[in-house]
């Protein structure tokens, strides 16, 4: 198998995973779209060394928690087409609002809170494994994490009691 | 008993769950595409190593060459003399629906976009991104070669214009407004004008404003050098005073940032101004290091990068909060290269950065008591937000 068809063969299979990432960190379908755009043809000009990474799908991961976290930089901030609209769904009313609930909460979090959380409690990473993504200490990273908690306990709180009722 | 903070965090990882997979929608990112432009970067990459010794012998001659962008020139030099504004837009919203109020986003890299927000929650948001001359954004190369997801639409103003089909949410007209310049207007559709979003975005683009015009932004800045304009500046959520966000960076490396007061993501004061707490710090480094040795090694650690230029002289941050219900952060950046394979034995500060430019006025605690902040809508903002 020629390298540029592993290359599509890895990506083809993690784009959706890769994509739902994406939509946690920036909230929105479109964006999100762009910022896979980008990470995986980062991933395609560097394909030739890290393809034999031991770890592949964190090496994709966090190139794209880093494309977007350097979006919120000046210098390397790309174009975004920003549609805020919300996912259509067919699923019920209540799962529904729960995640516009969410999704609402998660827009209010600064971006490396956010990110935080996503890699934390989304992507299942240590504490160690996400401060290696963010290129932060592990201190750090829990401070984060507990300021991103504390405002979505405050914001979600009342649904969460209600649920759990 | 239950610990709550574990609760929560097994209650957000369902969560989570649930919002990652409420979107059904097949993944939008083009392989071929990215491959193509993988190919491209490999290409000018290999064609900068080639060329990279000549450079750096020109370099090693001259010494290290610190000189800062010249202002773009958007209009004929006699314009941008008489000019009162530092910050300015090519193109503009020249008429909306009734209801509607525009504001400028983002502008970065000779990239605009542009927001238009209806009064009510009928209707859908237009939104305006414009290619300018320097932009390195050119989707419309793939706009043209993408005829299956693309269809013609009237032409604007005489020139080719082409409707995006590949997304059915959003009405995307993508169109040139000038020669060899293309912009396009986005819109979700939805009920009330936007119910024929071809019409509607046909007649905004029809009827844009061409005319140069002063960015509006919601602060006054007095006794500012005229050094000082506006590279690129982003405003989030422009009509929501209560999350509205400004960033700008200024030529010599002066920073703008203003947040609402409840997003603090600044370390804790150390220090009060004018009564308010507040966060201060000055480098008094002179080495820059460099923190690898190849520019494409990967990933680049960007909070290293951060950390060796915080620490230079000419570096300083001051941040107050609680200003008028905000925190206002004003930073001056030391002017080295970002290359992270550059090491320089002694950075000395440079009369056209920020830290010198300022020294006479107060520095940046001088600036910050300068500054007024305008609260209320984008009606009200000042198109004259810097005066020397």
């Amino acid at each position: 198998m020629s390298s540029d068809d592993e290359y599509t063969a890895y990506v083809s299979s993690r784009l959706s995973w890769l994509t739902r990432v994406a939509f946690l960190l920036c909230q929105d379908r479109t964006r999100a779209d762009d910022l896979v755009q980008t990470a995986i043809t980062r991933l395609y000009v560097r394909w030739a060394r890290v393809s034999k990474v031991e770890n592949l799908d964190g090496y994709a991961r966090t190139v794209l928690v880093r494309v977007y976290l350097g979006e919120q930089r000046t210098a390397w901030w790309r174009r975004v087409t920003v549609t805020r609209e919300p996912p259509e769904t067919a699923r019920p009313a209540d799962d529904l609002d729960q995640a516009e609930d969410l999704r609402a909460a998660l827009a209010g979090l600064p971006p490396r809170q956010r990110a935080a959380v996503v890699l934390r409690f989304y992507c299942d990473l240590s504490v160690g494994e996400t401060a290696a993504v963010l290129g932060c200490s592990e201190g750090t990273v829990k401070s984060q994490t507990s300021r991103a908690l504390a405002s979505l306990r405050r914001l979600l709180e009342p649904r969460l009691e209600g649920n759990r009722a | 008993m239950t610990d709550p903070t574990e609760v929560l965090e097994d209650e957000l990882r369902t969560a989570l769950r649930l919002l990652a997979g409420a979107d059904d929608a097949a993944p939008g990112a083009d392989l071929a595409r990215a491959r193509d432009r993988g190919r491209r970067a490999i290409r000018r990459r290999r064609a900068a190593r080639i060329a990279a010794p000549l450079t750096a012998a020109a370099v090693a001659v001259a010494g290290v060459s610190l000189a800062l962008p010249d202002r773009p020139e958007t209009v004929a030099p006699a314009q941008t003399r008489q000019q009162p504004s530092r910050w300015t837009v090519p193109v503009s919203f020249g008429w909306l629906p009734e209801g509607f109020t525009a504001a400028l986003e983002s502008e970065r890299d000779g990239l605009y976009t542009m927001v238009a927000r209806p009064s009510g929650p009928e209707e859908a948001p237009i939104h305006l991104t414009v290619y300018h001359e320097r932009s390195v954004d050119r989707p419309w190369e793939w706009i043209l070669e993408k005829k299956d997801e693309t269809s013609p639409a009237d032409p604007v103003g005489g020139r080719s214009a082409y409707w995006v089909t590949s997304r059915p949410r959003l009405a995307e007209l993508h169109f040139q407004y000038a020669e060899d310049r293309w912009a396009q207007l986005v819109a979700r559709r939805g009920g009330g004008a936007s119910a024929d979003p071809a019409a509607l975005l046909g007649e905004v683009a029809a009827r844009l404003d061409l005319t140069e015009r002063p960015v509006a932004l919601p602060f006054e800045i007095t006794g500012l050098p005229a050094d000082f304009w506006v590279l690129d500046g982003d405003i989030t959520d422009p009509h929501d005073p209560a999350r509205r966000k400004v960033s700008l960076s200024l030529r010599s490396g002066l920073r703008i940032e203003i947040v609402p007061g409840w997003t603090r993501d600044e370390p804790a004061p150390n220090t009060t101004v004018a009564g308010l707490p507040a966060y201060h710090f000055a480098g008094s480094g002179t080495r820059l290091e460099a923190v690898s040795g190849r520019r494409d090694e990967a990933p680049v650690d960007w909070q290293r990068l951060d950390r060796r230029q915080e620490r230079l002289v000419g570096s300083e941050r001051l941040c107050v909060y609680g200003f008028q219900g905000h925190d206002v952060c004003l930073s001056t950046e030391a002017q080295v290269p970002i290359d992270p394979t550059v090491d320089i034995d002694v950075v000395t500060p440079g009369p056209d950065w920020a830290s010198e430019l300022l020294k006479a006025s107060g520095g940046l605690s001088g600036l910050l008591r300068r500054m007024t902040l305008i609260d209320g809508p984008v009606a009200k903002w000042s198109t004259a937000p810097f005066q020397e």
